[in-house]
């Protein structure tokens, strides 16, 4: 009997290893599972299982797979790896070592996807009152995009044809792989603190939905937010839209029609200069014609083309003036003559008032007068009676015989006291 | 502001001024030869424009020209 072969344990394991490693189906494989115990070790490295309802298998994706992934898994997601079979020799444990991993189907992207765009709506990253206008005329212009990619160079080409006053700053960053969210993030971040951009172009060229992912995370959505420098957003092909491009304040659907949308057409802007030169010179043609017309007015006017004409109407206006000047002198002549005749009549009325207020006066006095005149008393047939030229009054102061004398209204009469007798 | 866009500016002021009543002859024709010479400005601007107006912007943010090829 032949001696029985003993195996050591490393013996075994590497003999299971060798056949493991070299087993033409196990060499490069797919495996669909749900992830758990996911970890993304310092060093780059993730670390997680895959499993079914009946098992469950380690899974081991060195950094530089890692690093090519745009979506990382997260706990219970299905997805799908590209392995092949791992022995631990001094465990015998076997893993799985993953060149690439995908998500099981864009369902469960489209999902995050869906979540993050509900929740930015609704805090508002959307709001058209946030978008910033894109400057008319930009002086430089910030290009976020990886510096080898055919977007870079479109971009580059586009503005240099359209506005080659401006300048390009090109922005090195990542926009794919799982660093590429923070590095987009952290490039328009920079950008706002260096300043001196009138806006910027984020975005690349197109991929598929793992390969555009990054300008699907929150840390993206929030520097973009929150840019004080407008961003054109430019993410894959027209029909791929990403969160950025809600929140971008323009989303151009190529990166060549982001950079129109950044820049003005010099050519268009000439046409439009020539245009206004085309303006202003019609614009001074027409006051021209104004003055000309005015001009012409002048000239046809009669007095330039008869200066004898002039003269006599100079004559004309000079003695109209006279005229005018003798009219106004009569018509101030005449008014003076008005007022000093009615001041004269005002005056002949006062003094007329005066002699007839004091004929009044006199005659009033005068009838008074009259009642104490005794011709008037005389006049009624009273006498008065005179002896020797004193009024007689005492009957004892004449005798019979006396001569006394009558007076009556109109003459005396001399005649004899015949008797007399005095009055008890 | 860059100076292409003060002339433009510039130049549309004019327009305004112009379409404007008040603007008498003598000045409209200064005008327009100051929109004359604004043109001929923005042209030179054009025509001397730099080819090397695409720079990258390095690590320690200092720029560099940057390499179309």
């Amino acid at each position: 009997m032949a001696k029985e072969i003993v195996l050591t344990p490393a013996a075994v394991n590497k003999y299971l290893k060798n056949i493991l490693e070299q087993d033409k189906f196990l060499k490069y494989f797919t495996i669909g599972g749900e992830i758990s115990n996911f970890k993304r070790h310092s060093s780059g490295t993730l670390y997680f299982s895959i499993k079914d309802n009946e098992a469950t298998i380690s899974c081991a994706m060195w950094k530089n797979n890692a690093d090519k992934l745009t979506v990382l898994p997260k706990e219970g997601d299905q997805v799908e790896l590209k392995a092949s079979i791992y022995l631990n020799v001094k465990t015998g444990y076997y893993s799985l070592n993953v060149s690439d991993l995908s998500l099981a189907g864009a369902g469960d992207l489209y999902k995050r996807f869906l979540a993050l765009k509900n929740d930015l709506e609704k805090q508002g990253y959307f709001s058209p009152s946030n978008k910033q206008a894109i400057p008319s005329f930009v002086k430089r212009v910030g290009v976020i995009t990886s510096p080898t990619s055919a977007a870079v160079r479109d971009i580059i080409t586009t503005i240099k044809r359209r506005y080659p006053i401006c300048e390009i700053v090109v922005i090195p960053t990542l926009v794919q792989g799982v660093n590429a969210k923070d590095d987009i993030a952290k490039n328009i971040n920079r950008a706002n603190e260096l300043g001196d951009f009138d806006v910027l172009i984020v975005g690349r060229g197109g991929g598929s939905i793992e390969d555009l992912w990054a300008f699907n995370e929150l840390v993206v959505a929030n520097a973009a937010f929150n840019s004080k420098i407008p961003i054109i957003s430019s993410v894959g092909h027209e029909t791929d839209t990403t969160i950025i491009d809600y929140i971008a304040d323009m989303r151009a659907p190529t990166p060549t029609a982001a950079a129109e949308l950044a820049t003005p057409d010099i050519q268009k802007l000439n046409q439009d200069i020539d245009q206004t030169i085309k303006n202003i010179a019609s614009l001074v043609e027409q006051k021209m014609n104004v003055d000309k017309i005015k001009l012409d007015n002048l000239i046809s006017n009669q007095y330039f083309l008869n200066p004898i004409l002039k003269s006599i109407s100079n004559f004309d206006n000079l003695s109209n003036k006279l005229n005018q000047q003798a009219n106004n002198l009569n018509l101030k002549l005449s008014t003076s003559q008005n007022k000093l005749e009615n001041n004269l009549s005002l005056m002949t009325n006062l003094v007329n008032n005066k002699i007839n207020n004091q004929t009044y006066q006199v005659k009033h006095l005068a009838a008074g007068l009259d009642q104490l005149n005794p011709l008037a008393i005389l006049s009624r047939g009273y006498g008065v009676v005179y002896h020797d030229d004193k009024p007689l009054v005492d009957v004892n102061s004449v005798d019979v015989d006396d001569e006394i004398t009558l007076r009556v209204t109109n003459g005396n009469i001399k005649t004899r006291v015949i008797s007399k007798e005095t009055n008890e | 502001m860059n100076n292409y866009e003060q002339l433009y500016k510039e130049l549309e002021d004019i327009v305004a001024k112009l379409q404007s009543e008040e603007v008498d002859l003598d000045t409209s024709i200064e005008l327009f030869k100051r929109g004359v010479e604004i043109k001929n400005q923005c042209l030179a601007i054009l025509n001397n424009a730099q080819e090397e107006v695409v720079k990258i912007l390095n690590d320690d943010d200092t720029l560099g020209d940057f390499d179309e090829a």
